[in-house]
């Protein structure tokens, strides 16, 4: 059975776009984890 | 705005049905992790619906261990074990979830409330009543920190990372999307417990339903099928 490709070419503003999307994310989440974190040390009110 | 749990709870026990099927008809234990862990974020937003009705001291104790302690750490497990393959650190690993699970069962259900319970108002969302109701121990408030670390950690970088792995093969643009959205839905509801720090208490209820909206669409968008035959992937997948 024939098998087709998985790949796909990104479009130019998805080439823009993917990677400032994962950086947000990986900012927000290493945000979360800060705020938890100051929670911890009781630098802000805990949880 | 705290009617909206309801319809958080309702997506959340559909999305748990569809992970366990695809359980069901495909295996995999992070399936089963991950169908355990939307049962959680279900059964906390049921309590949280039920509690705009009526004060009930099971349900508050229920919808802290669920919504506030366990849901994010179940979750995460799920992407745990899709991730790490290395010997036996992922069953390890969930043994000792499952056990500091009980732990924090017993601890809540042994949790005693205050005087202030009478003074329950059911036109503020439980998020900003809980604190003066239910009495936290240290180890109840230390349990919260780490499952919540540990669950968004894996949960949100686990997708991250599959997302990143997608978009530098370029394969899979549905998984790519797919983990896009799964890491965006679950940081909503790990970030409410800022808004509620803020005094936006009824954010909370906003977050746990565009997160949970969010990371089935997510889902859905990851295992769809495709109209083309393709091969296995070749990494490790968040979402297969």
């Amino acid at each position: 059975m024939k098998r087709r490709s998985k790949r796909f070419i990104a479009s130019k503003w998805s080439e823009r776009l993917v990677p400032v999307i994962l950086v947000i994310l990986l900012v927000a989440l290493l945000a979360t984890i800060a705020l938890i974190g100051l929670s911890v040390f009781g630098l802000l009110p805990a949880l | 705005m705290h009617y909206i749990s309801i319809f958080s709870t309702l997506v959340a026990f559909a999305f748990a049905v569809a992970v366990f099927n695809r359980y069901r008809q495909r295996g995999g234990v992070h399936l089963l992790l991950w169908g355990i862990g939307l049962s959680l974020y279900g059964l906390g937003t049921l309590t949280e619906a039920v509690m705009i009705f009526t004060f009930n001291s099971l349900a508050l104790k229920l919808w802290y261990l669920s919504g506030a302690m366990l849901t994010a750490a179940w979750l995460g497990q799920g992407t745990i074990h899709l991730l790490v393959r290395r010997g036996a650190v992922a069953p390890s690993l969930t043994v000792i979830l499952a056990v500091v699970s009980l732990i924090s069962l017993g601890l809540i259900l042994a949790a005693p409330l205050t005087s202030a319970t009478p003074s329950y108002d059911l036109s503020q969302p439980v998020s900003a009543q809980y604190k003066d109701i239910l009495t936290r121990n240290s180890a109840i408030i230390l349990l919260t920190i780490l499952l919540n670390i540990y669950g968004t950690i894996a949960l949100v970088g686990g997708a991250i990372y599959s997302a990143f792995l997608f978009w530098r093969k370029r394969v899979l643009a549905n998984r790519l999307v797919g983990n896009i959205l799964i890491a965006t839905g679950a940081l909503m509801p790990a970030m409410a417990g800022t808004f509620i720090k803020a005094g936006l208490a009824d954010w909370l209820y906003l977050s746990e339903f565009l997160g949970v909206v969010l990371m089935y669409i997510g889902f859905l968008q990851a295992t769809a099928p495709r109209s083309v035959i393709e091969s296995q992937p070749s990494a490790s997948t968040s979402t297969s």
